[in-house]
């Protein structure tokens, strides 16, 4: 199994195909930081309008834990699709390129060349997301500096003390490497019924953009399912950025609103890993390779 | 001296849907065979071999390989044996060096730096190691697929069509190797092809399938009786000729006559005895034609008439 894994994530390295993640990661990145650092005074202000006459706000909002939040936002419905580009390839690429059936002639099992194939996959989602931590977070820091958090929610504003964010941030990376791992097993779940790269690329997506339309519709006739979607799940990061509050509204460090939410998602999100990479292995069992 | 057979394949069938493509298949293989296994397109050839590999599972029959059953010893069976499968796609995105090293790494064998190029070198590929394969010809991945086949030192080798799309010097290097294989290197190779007279040349033994079902299976010397040549003969009065031998000893060995040509049957000695009784009966002959080869063999039993059809037409 390991060497079988060893193997996996030495081919995925080897293809020019991977780093054109990375490689638009660090240009989208770059351009929001470039933007903020230009006219991050103006965006300030912006997002500050609502409140000028409620609350006062000293320091510097435009900070890099505030660059990094932003960029996340926007980003994390955007990694999916490069996420899907390798994961959907995974199986699918192999069939297409008629190698699939001679790794399968080598003593292997195919459960193992299964698990070590997502195992690889995995891996590559998890450094992609270091990757968006390095640029985005740590980047960020070095440009724009650390102060307190200001984050705008629906009904509320947060505040979050300078020395209370680095933790949040790292579950947050955290639970979205759990979120994107679960699109990484759905991307590998469809991988196994094409042969060819595009079919399971573009179910992968079309099913992300449904389940995110169900699950942000707020419509009764959706509200049954929506627990249950995977993609109701994969925002959930953004509760380590909502802090619990004392009697006196003052916030208490070192917590998080809604922690049960945090461990509901995550436990969905995983079941969600569970079933698509079981049932994948199950029918690759007993499938036969003609391509 | 009874010796285990390499392959034992027994009342083996594999269903798609409505199509049978193998059905009630059994042969054998011998240690030291070179196996040919031929049959038209769609005859089953590729699905047996796949079958023969685990990559397509039966829907009846037994396998054995090396006396052990195929599902229940999978992993001892495919440590001895090496397949190029149709055409051989490799990882175009790594160099021939890179490709064997992870093979071989796949078949549990740790290969020094040496002997991979070794390996390389056998089948001609030492000075384009390190090239990418996105750039090699279809002549060179076939060799390379070969080498990849070879890399962890099976007993059993089985090979696919790998003459498919090479040019015909491709074609006779993958026939010598067949045979250095075979001669040189004690191995067992299964092999099937498309194009018989490269069979004819490498085959001991041969196993001729027809939708999916065996058709003949034995020696190529058993197969190609000498004294069954088939002879196709045309002149530039077909009518007055058929008369002739008709009326002649060799009556006995006519098999069709038709407008086109005049099919015989005899011992491949006596077709020098036919075209020298044919010159003294002033019968003006257009071609005399033996059609002894295994090709003709496989057109007569896997298409029936075909064979006496294609000559009448």
């Amino acid at each position: 199994m390991w060497k079988l894994f060893q193997i996996e994530l030495y081919k995925i390295f080897r293809r020019p195909r991977t780093y054109i993640a990375f490689a638009a990661i660090t240009a989208l990145i770059v351009i929001v930081q470039l933007g903020l650092k230009s006219d991050g005074k103006e965006y300030s202000e912006f997002i500050m309008a609502d409140l000028k006459n409620s609350i006062e706000v000293e320091g510097n909002i435009v900070n890099g834990y505030f660059v990094c939040y932003v960029i996340l936002q926007l980003l994390l419905i955007h990694v999916p699709l490069l996420i899907a580009l390798i994961a959907g390839d995974m199986i699918s690429g192999e069939a297409n390129a008629g190698t699939l059936r001679l790794l399968l002639t080598k003593p292997v099992s195919r459960t193992k060349f299964m698990l070590a194939k997502f195992s690889a996959s995995a891996v590559y989602t998890v450094l992609l997301l270091i990757w968006i931590a390095i640029l985005a977070l740590f980047a960020s820091i070095l440009i724009f500096g650390t102060d307190d958090m200001f984050i705008m929610k629906t009904q509320y504003a947060v505040q979050i003390e300078n020395s209370d964010v680095f933790w949040r941030y790292c579950g947050a990376f955290c639970f979205a490497a759990l979120a994107m791992i679960t699109v990484a097993a759905l991307g590998f779940f469809l991988s196994q019924f094409a042969e060819n790269s595009i079919g399971p690329i573009v179910a992968t997506m079309s099913i992300i953009i449904v389940f995110t339309i169900l699950s942000t519709m707020s419509l009764p006739i959706f509200s049954k399912i929506r627990p249950f979607l995977f993609t109701t799940h994969m925002v959930t990061w953004k509760e380590f950025f909502d802090i619990k509050v004392n009697d006196a509204n003052e916030a208490i460090k070192g917590t998080v609103q809604h922690p049960e939410r945090l461990i509901r998602s995550a436990l969905v999100l995983v079941a969600h890993i569970v079933i698509f990479i079981s049932v994948s292995v199950a029918l690759f069992r007993k499938k036969d390779i003609l391509s | 001296m009874h010796t285990q057979p390499i392959i034992k394949v027994s009342g083996l069938s594999k269903q798609f849907n409505h199509l049978t493509a193998v059905n009630n298949l059994s042969f054998t293989v011998q240690p030291g065979d070179v196996y040919g296994f031929l049959g038209q397109n769609g005859a089953g050839k590729s699905t047996t071999i796949r079958m023969l590999l685990t990559l397509i599972t039966p829907t009846a029959g037994n396998i054995e390989l090396f006396g052990m059953n195929l599902n229940s010893h999978r992993h001892e069976i495919l440590k001895q044996v090496g397949a190029v499968i149709e055409k051989p796609d490799i990882y175009k995105y790594l160099s021939a060096y890179d490709n064997l090293k992870l093979f071989a790494k796949l078949s549990d064998v740790p290969l020094s730096r040496k002997l991979l190029l070794d390996q390389l070198h056998m089948v001609g590929l030492e000075d384009r190691a390190h090239d990418k394969v996105k750039a090699f010809s279809q002549g060179m991945k076939q060799r390379l697929g070969i080498a990849i086949a070879l890399v962890h030192n099976p007993q059993l080798i089985i090979l696919d069509e790998p003459t498919n799309g090479l040019d015909p010097q491709g074609i006779a290097d993958i026939r010598n190797l067949i045979l250095h294989l075979s001669r040189e290197m004690n191995k067992t190779v299964v092999v099937s092809s498309h194009l018989l007279s490269e069979i004819e040349q490498v085959a001991t033994r041969v196993l001729i399938i027809d939708k999916g079902k065996k058709l003949v299976e034995g020696s190529s010397a058993e197969l190609f009786d000498p004294s069954q040549t088939i002879v196709a003969l045309d002149t530039l009065n077909n009518h007055a000729a058929l008369e002739a031998i008709q009326q002649s000893a060799w009556s006995g060995a006519l098999q069709e006559h038709r407008d086109a040509h005049i099919i015989l049957k005899l011992h491949r000695k006596q077709i020098p005895d036919l075209h020298k009784w044919l010159a003294q009966n002033d019968i003006a002959v257009i071609s005399l034609q033996p059609r002894h080869s295994l090709e003709d063999y496989f057109l007569q039993v896997t298409s029936g008439k075909q064979y006496v059809e294609a000559f009448s037409n």
